[in-house]
């Protein structure tokens, strides 16, 4: 990793195409100006691991039996759960249903 | 009746006010904007994101609190607008809205929680949307595997 110390007004060049500009420096926060081609992707590093995270979420092959472990003809009990919480009106945990 | 043939729990009937709306859709999935919310009682608390237009969607979740006892909401202004919030009245977590920490299950390696991503639904209004936290959480908090195939005395 490059370090570079710069000042509120200074740019960075980056290869060919890419600059990086300081434009403002609060105490916690820092305002980046980027000017780069439009095939150059540029993201938040969060960003990118959520969506990677997500995706691979999205991915799950799993067979339900292998953690779930439904009592025979529980499939039909699946449960809606919004309109449980609505009218049972929990304060915690509101997935755990009281009455079970 | 409409009907959606979901990823694991074989073909299902629901009302349109069951639907789940996420109108800005899930980061990596901007399309997928509606979902129906699905539990199985053996499984609680997990909770099952299943996409109303891709029967092969479905998100595994377990509330962020389940796995984060002291886990607390840190959203952003912008997000707690969009919620209907702000941060003088900002959302109970549990009474106002869920909190769903998606889960990567893992085969060889521990399986994974996002905190630092969850989706937030408002039981109420039954609208939802992924937020990233301010706050240091892990979009990888690996979960026990006792948590997964648990009993339903939790």
């Amino acid at each position: 990793m490059l370090i570079s110390k710069r000042k509120e007004g200074e740019t960075l060049l980056i290869g060919e195409d890419i600059e990086l500009r300081i434009i403002s420096v609060r105490r916690n926060k820092v305002i980046l100006g980027i000017i780069a081609p439009r095939d150059v992707k540029i993201t938040a590093k969060k960003l990118n691991e959520v969506e990677m995270a997500n995706t691979m979420a999205a991915a799950n092959f799993v067979n339900i039996d292998q953690f779930l472990h439904p009592a025979p003809g529980e499939a039909e009990r699946v449960l809606f759960l919004l309109e449980e919480k609505n009218s049972k009106n929990e304060s915690e945990r509101p997935i755990r249903n009281t009455e079970d | 009746m409409p009907t959606c043939q979901t990823k694991f729990h074989g073909t299902l009937s629901y009302e349109p006010e069951q639907v789940l709306h996420i109108p800005g859709g899930l980061f990596g999935f901007p399309q997928e904007t509606q979902f129906l919310l699905l539990e199985l009682p053996s499984a609680r608390p997990m909770a099952f994101l299943q996409s109303v237009r891709s029967s092969d969607l479905c998100f595994i979740s377990l509330p962020a609190q389940v796995i984060q006892r002291e886990y607390r909401l840190s959203l952003k202004e912008q997000d707690l607008k969009t919620l209907g919030y702000s941060a003088e009245t900002p959302p109970a977590m549990g009474r106002d809205v869920l909190c769903l920490a998606l889960l990567t299950i893992g085969e060889r390696r521990p399986s994974t929680a996002n905190l630092l991503a969850p989706v937030v639904i408002d039981i109420a209004k039954h609208r939802g949307m992924q937020v990233i936290m301010d706050a240091p959480y892990s979009h990888q908090y690996p979960i026990p595997a006792s948590e997964l195939s648990h009993s339903a005395d939790q």
